[in-house]
């Protein structure tokens, strides 16, 4: 029965009062976040900008003249060898990184889904390695490495697996996989949480039905398994990669970039120049390259992780 | 929610917010003009001394940059200084790696740092970029003639002192007397040549792993090894004007030297290449090697118990050089001294602590503080100090044959090439001919770019 006039009004006012609230709420938001958003104006944006400028000038403290270059300092960055190996250097950091800790991550990840007697210890004990500072990290796989005395040389040696010590940070090439151990020591329980919590999310009857249709365990992994952790992958992709392509601490802790600058990265390489060498305008220009890089990646992926969804 | 599209008045509202926000953030940057008080009455001039200077205003606070080697000292100066002057010291207390960095961003962020640790190959970078103020104005006779020219020259750049001198200091062999005696040697080796002879015997004995761990790491003691070396083989990177001078055919065979002793076939300890001067002592404290080249500092480590194993086994005496070179011992300078920033608001007080700091009788409290080697030339041959410290004695003959670094605005970026360029030929990279050749292209191309 229609109540005359009053359902529809009544059903209005809810609208209105509901639009009312919601602007008013959204009004609130947005001043709350205010004091935040100009700090991040302030101390982000605007030194962001302040730099960019500075990129675009002979900033360099040999010369007392800053004149306007426009983008000189680019030009020069791309082509100084030296940037040229770097930029090498810190793609196959990435790449190598990458790469070993997501096909550690996900095994691991795989195996601390079987259930067996102490998987839940394990799985504590697989996070340690994370909590452990960065300088802590790069102290204690300076230790291990060590030539003379690394713990590393001398199991290796009572195994009899190498005769004499090797010098693991004492060859660029060495010691650039040697950064990537220690970084992957660190990082790779993210990798096993982020995978693990994603593999727990699929149901096991797809598993059982697949069993039943005679797939084999590495079937399973393909056809079901990495597909649904796609979602998962991208995502921990996306950080990962932000993250090795800014690599800065793990190598000045370890090796300051050498030996032979075998481990200086684009990051190092813009330490160098800035603080040592006392350009900033170079400094800079090296600096926004990075932050370019990073964000084409960034966009990169999350377009791939939208496209990914969509298909879904 | 945070999906709806901002409304105009908000965007408007954002738009005044980014314009504010850049707006103040001058107001988030530090600077040191803020500390003088203004004149009480309009019009007040600040008082004017009778020979003409004016007056500073008073500062409760001196803010010192140091490394943190320094802070026994320091905190003990600064306590008597606190109580005659009424001045506090702020002592900013790093580690010597982070010292440059933290310099360079102090002085360009406008931080109220007043006094500042300058080490050796640092006043010409330092005095170009303007961040010091020189002092010889304040510098007397009666220092320059108590110390050698040399700790005064290390820290003149452009006709101009832009530090007071705070510590000699160079490089010293330091040997195991005891492993050498068993090995049967009285007396310890006069040139490289030798050492490796006695190396290669004392390994073949058994008596050690290697003859000696050097420190060449990628960092700046690589420089100071090669200086040492390289003077060894009559190689010196610049003549007294400045030019470069590091000879094609000395330079080489220091180089070759150098790479030969940590080869597979070497006498050296190959993990050289990854140590720096505080972990090439490990081994040396360990016993396992016989030989260390390092700074005045490794003496207080190996005397003692809770670090050395080697506690009394240990003589020292000045680096050796080649057989056929022109001098007998070769070494680097090292040292520093206290300079005076620019942007300071109270110069004058700085220079004033300093050379307090640097006084006579804080010279000789810094010897039991830390392993600083003084400055004062009179400290070498005092009985007392050498009934205290004897191997000063040992130690003071090495000053004559110390070298300096390059004495470069852009010291720092040839460091660093000089560093790559020296690790290629011992990682096998380069040859020690194209390795001489790339540094020293480099070196003439940007002394002509920066036109030093």
């Amino acid at each position: 029965m229609h109540r005359s006039g009053s359902q529809p009004h009544h059903f209005l006012h809810k609208v209105r009062r509901r639009s009312s609230n919601q602007r008013a709420e959204s009004r609130f938001a947005f001043w709350s976040v205010s004091p935040s958003l100009i700090l991040m104006m302030g101390l982000i944006i605007g030194p962001m900008l302040y730099a960019f400028w500075i990129s675009l000038h002979r900033v360099n403290f040999m010369f007392p003249e800053r004149p306007f270059i426009g983008f000189e300092n680019y030009v020069d960055m791309f082509q100084d060898q030296g940037f040229q190996s770097s930029l090498l250097r810190t793609l196959y950091f990435m790449a190598v990184s990458i790469l070993a800790q997501v096909i550690l991550g996900l095994g691991l990840a795989e195996f601390l889904h079987l259930d067996f007697r102490g998987r839940n210890v394990v799985r504590v004990l697989m996070i340690i390695p994370w909590a452990v500072p960065t300088i802590v990290n790069g102290t204690l796989w300076l230790w291990i490495l060590d030539g003379s005395t690394g713990a590393l040389n001398h199991l290796l040696l009572q195994l009899g697996l190498i005769e004499r010590d090797i010098i693991w940070l004492g060859r660029p090439f060495l010691a650039m996989n040697m950064v990537i151990l220690a970084d992957t020591w660190r990082m790779l329980p993210f990798y096993v949480i982020m995978f693990l919590a994603g593999r727990q999310a699929i149901p096991d009857d797809l598993y059982e039905a697949a069993h039943i249709d005679g797939a084999s365990a590495w079937q399973s992994f393909v056809r079901i398994t990495f597909p649904l952790l796609r979602p998962v992958v991208l995502v921990v992709l996306i950080l990962r990669t932000l993250h090795t392509l800014r690599v800065f601490d793990i190598i000045y802790v370890m090796t300051r970039g050498g030996p032979a600058a075998g481990t200086t990265t684009v990051t190092f390489l813009t330490f160098f120049t800035t603080f040592k060498f006392q350009n900033f305008g170079k400094g800079s220009a090296l600096a926004f390259f990075t932050g370019a890089a990073t964000l084409i990646m960034a966009l990169f992926y999350i377009r791939t992780l939208r496209a990914g969804e969509v298909e879904a | 929610m945070l999906h709806k599209k901002i409304s105009g008045v908000s965007r408007l509202v954002l738009f005044g917010l980014i314009v504010l926000s850049l707006a103040l953030m001058p107001a988030c940057s530090t600077t040191s003009d803020t500390v003088a008080p203004e004149p009480e009455t309009e019009g007040e001039a600040a008082p004017v001394e009778e020979d003409g200077t004016v007056e500073e205003p008073s500062a409760q606070t001196l803010t010192i940059l140091a490394p943190v080697d320094w802070r026994p000292i320091l905190d003990y100066v600064a306590e008597d200084w606190a109580a005659e002057t009424g001045v506090t010291l702020d002592i900013v207390s790093l580690a010597y790696d982070e010292v440059q960095t933290s310099i360079v961003t102090s002085a360009t962020g406008g931080a109220d740092v007043d006094i500042i640790y300058v080490d050796t190959v640092w006043p010409a970078e330092f005095a170009q970029a303007g961040f010091l103020l020189p002092v010889e104005d304040y510098v007397t006779e009666e220092l320059t003639s108590a110390i050698a020219p040399a700790l005064l020259d290390q820290l003149t750049w452009d006709g101009h002192l832009w530090a007071f001198p705070y510590n000699n200091q160079s490089k010293w062999l330091f040997y195991n007397e005891t492993i050498l005696a068993e090995a049967g040697y009285d007396a310890p080796p006069a040139t490289w040549e030798e050492m490796e002879a006695m190396s290669r015997d004392m390994m073949e004995q058994g008596l050690v792993e290697y003859g000696i761990a050097w420190g060449w790491a990628q960092a700046e003691g690589l420089i100071c090894d090669a200086t040492v070396i390289l003077g060894g083989f009559d190689a010196v990177w610049q003549d007294a004007d400045g030019a470069w001078a590091f000879d094609e055919a000395a330079t080489v065979a220091g180089l070759e030297f150098m790479a030969n002793s940590i080869a597979e076939d070497g006498w050296a300890d190959p993990a050289s290449i990854s140590l720096n001067d505080r972990t090439n002592l490990n081994p040396f404290l360990a016993g396992d090697t016989a030989f260390v080249t390092n700074w005045a500092f490794a003496w207080g480590l190996i005397q003692d118990p809770n670090e050395s194993q080697v506690v009394d086994q240990v003589a020292i005496t000045v680096i050796p050089a080649s057989e056929g070179a022109s001098v007998p011992s070769s070494s680097v300078t090292g040292g520093g001294g206290w300079g005076v920033m620019a942007n300071s608001d109270t110069p004058e007080l700085a220079a004033e602590f300093i050379q307090y700091l640097i006084g006579y009788e804080n010279q000789v409290t810094a010897l039991s503080l830390q392993q600083n080697m003084p400055i004062y030339t009179d400290m070498y041959s005092d009985p007392d100090i050498l009934a205290e410290y004897p191997h000063f004695e040992a130690m003071g003959p090495q000053f004559e044959y110390a070298n300096f670094r390059p004495v470069l605005p852009w010291y720092s970026e040839w460091s660093l090439q000089a560093q790559i360029e020296i690790q290629s030929v011992l990682t096998d990279a380069k040859t020690a001919q194209d390795a001489y050749t790339d540094l020293y292209q480099f070196s003439v191309e940007k002394a002509e770019e920066y036109g030093s």
